[in-house]
């Protein structure tokens, strides 16, 4: 008996790794079936094995260095007559997997101070790594990254910031070589801040703005300081100017109260006590007792706050600097990953391409029910407020209509504060003509965890019975190599299909490229002029034969667009999915980008909103809001983080934007702060997209216009329950993000708002109650969030006093510079004492 | 798997494109196997560059050309520690086999993956290098013997025994 129960248990570990006979794997489906126990057993160690290839998949791909390749190439090359040509080809080949594989070898055979170079130099948009294979390995980290480091470099590496031309690696060394030296001069025991206080400037704020103990980022000047004891600088008494000069780096806007101040000048205040947090405390870096070797070495480093063992604190402090050329929206950008308070007088225009997808919100979902936190980069917070239904009426007379509502915020906690919504509505459908799709079906090793391929299966089943006769499908395959499993097939033949389809099964590497380069021409194949044409890649996104940059594979589908055959991307799976690249492959290819976690959600796509998106009403859909600086002072946009287009190019139809599927609804968010005084409508929304018929029609371009109301709703309460639901959602996302803008609230208080919400789902949507047990699972989840270590907290007061320095430079032109002094000697100490703190680390 | 030997038939028929195939189906397995197994990327570079210009050359088809490969990589690899080991007593201990992958942040990992490279650092070497073959790299029981010189039994046993413990590992953390 022992011993049957001693095999049945090593049996549960070959039958889940593929090795039992098919005898010994009817024993344990038998033993499963009958046994709890025993399945909870054989769960557990399902998911040790996923967790063990999610740790592993997290150092990515690697290759042979060039030069080695080349050698065993050339010991490879065969008789004597062919080799010259064979070493000329062979030269051609290394060429063009040259730029990839000497920067990917260099990426992947260097320390990890040398990653994190990398990842600078392309954070700073060095022309030489512009190149396309690193942004990759970039992009591929982030969606690995964890939330809980706000000081993680790689976080900040944001996608869209590989721009920002500078001389930044000739000037940052020099930089970090002044600042090395800075605290140097600094006389030895010299008192601290808190105890030489004599002028003690408030920046801001009424709200709170951290969830850590640091409401108040406070400018103290010493008595001899500069500030004491001239006059105001001239930019402060121009009225515009003051106003944008006295925003701090958060929403709660440093409110430097010149009046106040001037007070303060005349009668020094009070040595007032240090606020709490403020002060570095001799910080106990101690582990607790339990942990051993490795975690413990991390758990101190975590706890420090920096990135990992071994950080280089010049090199950082080095990348914290402010960079000569950087906009400081895209510093704040760069330090925190979300888009900042935009000044309406500096820049009025607010320019983006809609993004249509859901995708990120579902996946945040499974992480949740899984008792995780889904990563920063995977939560795009328009595709949160995009899941949900805003019952806009469908337009009938154009193909896009635009709805504009306002309301005070409810979770900004300022005075003035208004959320603008911005809807668009698609037009209905009516009579589709034939859809014409080509499957290009992951089966690659990675789909056999979690049944990926099943669900994939399952999700192209119900697809199938959504579909007309006159439909057709066909399925190409990719896993090392690409493969035809059906050729197109009219809906009719639909037993053909559903065979080819069972017939699949997963194994191998992943070659998306290849499957791609069979797929398209398929598509051209069953190509329908007065139908929609589509590709749809089902995979969890993880290339790893042929090439695996996304900017390679995107570059092909791109072209393929302009043909009028799009692509849509279907993710499934977890850990190792990619998100990223699916959603820039559908982002590409002008289609949406999904995420089917359950076959209850494939059948929302495919049975409730098959039209939505298959059928593209309109092309390249983009909208600018232009603020009036007379009404508001200053505005954030909600999310789209990487959907923004440059404000002069809002008429130019060549740039790639957003597609809206039949009936489909998108959302932006505004939040914007409002002169007290002011009157009037403080925007005009302005909608310009090309309207598509069928495939063979030629686009017609259509702009809308519509201002925001002058009035809006009183409070939040008597706003909308669409408005209500979309504010809430936000909230709810930025929550989860980590925002530097979620720091001044709970998430208690969007629970509250959501509460009464449900009431809008009906019998068959449930999306809203869906949503606020999810909120409650979360809410444990980003509570157990670490609190900043007093190295990250010192940190990130440092981004927050380079951030404001360079908004002095920018906005008061040489006339702060008092202001600016004192900042620069307060980043002087901040730097000095993180790296006192890093050294006793 | 068949793919590799029908690669190999072809390079050994003049076709060029075969060898660059195959090296592009195993470099990454293979370089991420010899990394976790010395601790060292050049000399992991340096390991698989040696095996495939060995199979390059030979004139013998293996049955199974991934164990082969794995196995020579090992082979050189543990040679190289070796021989530097003595030069440098310190790396002596990189030569055990190692799960963690290398360059990998701590930081990043997150909470699970944590737990996930604490329980994997309590395993014995042996077991820590078959269970990686298997479930990272998908070599199946007998391609591990092979490659390692146990017995398929023995490797059956070395990795239900660190799978098990894994599991229940983990699962006392509260991680799964």
């Amino acid at each position: 008996m022992t011993n049957n129960k001693h095999n049945l248990d090593e049996l549960l570990t070959h039958s889940l790794l593929g090795e039992t006979s098919p005898a010994e794997e009817k024993i344990v489906t038998e033993a499963l079936a009958n046994d709890e126990k025993l399945r909870a057993e054989y769960e557990a160690r399902k998911e040790s094995i996923a967790m063990l290839q999610r740790l592993s998949g997290a150092s990515g791909d690697v290759r042979l260095s060039e030069e080695r390749r080349a050698e065993v190439l050339t010991a490879a090359t065969p008789a004597a007559s062919t080799q010259w040509r064979a070493v000329l080809s062979w030269a051609a080949a290394i060429c063009i997997i040259g730029v990839g594989v000497v920067l990917l070898g260099v990426l992947e055979s260097e320390t990890e101070s040398d990653r994190r170079e990398q990842a600078e130099k392309l954070s700073t948009g060095m022309p030489a790594f512009e190149a396309k294979l690193p942004v990759k390995r970039v992009l591929k980290k982030q969606d690995y990254q964890q939330p809980a480091a706000d000081t993680n470099v790689l976080q900040d590496v944001a996608p869209l910031n590989t721009r920002v031309p500078t001389a930044e690696s000739k000037d940052a060394p020099s930089a970090g070589g002044k600042v090395a030296g800075a605290p140097k001069n600094t006389p030895a025991g010299s008192p601290t801040r808190s105890q030489n206080t004599v002028n003690q400037i408030q920046l801001y704020s009424p709200a709170p703005m951290d969830t850590q103990a640091d409401p108040v980022l406070t400018l103290r000047a010493a008595g001899d300081s500069p500030l004491a004891n001239q006059e105001y600088p001239e930019a402060y008494k121009r009225g515009e100017a003051r106003e944008a000069l006295t925003r701090g780096p958060s929403g709660t806007h440093a409110r430097l109260k010149p009046d106040k101040i001037l007070a303060e000048r005349r009668a020094p205040a009070p040595r007032s006590p240090a606020p709490p947090g403020r002060v570095v405390s001799e910080a106990n870096f101690e582990a607790p007792a339990g942990l051993s070797g490795g975690l413990e070495r991390r758990e101190r480093s975590r706890r420090a706050g920096y990135l990992y063992e071994g950080f280089d604190v010049d090199r950082y402090l080095q990348w914290v600097q402010p960079r000569p050329q950087e906009k400081p929206s895209a510093m704040f950008f760069r330090y925190w990953g979300d888009n900042p308070f935009v000044d309406a007088a500096q820049d009025p225009q607010s320019t983006f391409g809609l993004d249509v997808d859901t995708a990120s919100y579902t996946v945040a979902r499974k992480y949740i029910r899984m008792g995780k936190l889904p990563p920063k980069a995977a939560i795009r917070t328009e595709e949160f407020v995009n899941y949900f239904s805003s019952n806009y009426p469908a337009p009938t007379a154009t193909d896009l209509a635009l709805h504009v509502d306002r309301a005070p915020s409810r979770f900004a906690h300022r005075d003035n504060v208004e959320l603008i919504k911005i809807g668009v509505k698609a037009r209905e459908a009516g009579e589709r003509g034939p859809l014409a799709l080509t499957l290009l079906i992951d089966v690659s090793g990675s789909m056999r965890n979690g049944n990926r391929l099943g669900l994939v299966k399952d999700a192209v089943r119900t697809l199938l019975t959504a579909l007309r006769p006159d439909d057709s499908v066909a399925i190409v395959t990719f896993q090392s190599q690409a493969q035809t499993v059906l050729t197109p097939t009219p809906i009719a033949q639909v037993d053909k299909i559903l065979t080819a389809l069972s017939s699949l099964a997963a194994g191998g590497s992943t070659n998306l490229e290849g499957g791609l380069h069979l797929a398209y021409p398929l598509a051209e194949q069953q190509f329908q002029a007065k139908g929609h044409n589509r590709v749809l890649i089902f995979s969890d996104g993880v290339a790893n034969v042929g090439l695996t940059d996304p900017e390679g594979i995107l570059n092909g589908i791109a072209e393929k667009r302009r043909n009028g055959i799009y692509l849509d991307s279907f993710g499934v799976g977890m850990g190792n999915h990619n998100d990223h690249l699916l959603e820039q492959l559908a982002d590409r290819g002008d289609g949406s980008c999904s995420y089917v976690d359950t076959l209850a959600e494939a059948t929302r796509i495919f049975r409730k909103n098959l039209n939505s998106v298959f059928v593209t009403v309109a092309k390249d859909a983009k909208v600018q809001v232009e603020f009036d600086p007379k009404v508001v002072v200053s505005y954030r946009q909600i999310g789209y983080e990487n959907r923004a287009i440059a404000d002069k190019n809002f008429r130019n139809d060549a740039i790639d934007a957003g597609e809206v599927g039949a009936g489909h609804e998108v959302v932006a968010l505004y939040e914007v702060e409002l002169r007290p005084d002011a009157v009037g409508s403080p925007a005009v929304v302005r909608l310009r997209y090309k309207s598509i018929e069928s495939a063979d029609t030629k686009p017609e371009v259509v702009e809308l216009e519509k201002p925001v109301p002058a009035e809006g709703a009183k409070d939040f309460d008597s706003a909308p329950d669409h408005f209500r639901l979309s504010a809430s959602v936000a909230a709810f996302a930025e929550h989860l993000r980590g925002s530097y803008w979620a720091r001044s609230g709970h998430l208690a208080e969007v629970l509250e708002e959501a509460q009464p919400l449900t009431k809008l789902d009906t019998s068959d949507d449930q999306r809203v109650t869906e949503w606020v047990s999810l909120m409650q699972r979360g809410k444990a989840l980003i509570e157990s969030r670490p609190e900043l270590s007093d190295s990250q907290r010192l940190i990130d007061e440092l981004k927050k006093n380079n951030y404001l320095r360079k908004r002095y430079e920018e906005l008061a032109a040489g006339e702060a510079k008092d202001v600016l002094d004192e900042l620069r000697k307060q980043n002087e100490e901040l730097e000095k004492k993180i790296r006192e703190l890093h050294k006793k680390g | 798997m068949n793919d590799d030997s029908d690669l190999l038939k072809r390079h050994r028929r003049g076709d060029r494109g075969a060898f660059a195939l195959l090296v592009a189906n195993h470099e990454g397995a293979l370089l991420r196997y010899a990394t976790r197994l010395v601790g060292d990327i050049e000399i992991a570079q340096d390991a698989v560059q040696d095996a495939l210009m060995n199979l390059a050359r030979s004139d013998v088809i293996p049955d199974s050309p991934q164990a082969w490969l794995f196995r020579v990589t090992r082979n050189r690899a543990l040679d190289r520690i070796k021989k530097e080991s003595r030069m440098r007593a310190k790396e002596a201990k990189a030569a055990q086999p190692e799960v963690i992958p290398v360059g990998v942040d701590p930081l990043e990992q997150g909470e699970a993956n944590c737990a996930v490279s604490v329980q994997l650092e309590k395993l014995p070497p042996d077991v820590r290098e078959a269970l990686a073959l298997k479930v990272l790299e998908g070599l199946s029981y007998r391609q591990i013997a092979e490659v390692t010189g146990h017995s398929v039994g023995k490797v059956g046993t070395l990795i239900h025994q660190g799978l098990s413990t894994l599991a229940s590992g983990l699962r006392s953390a509260g991680v799964v």
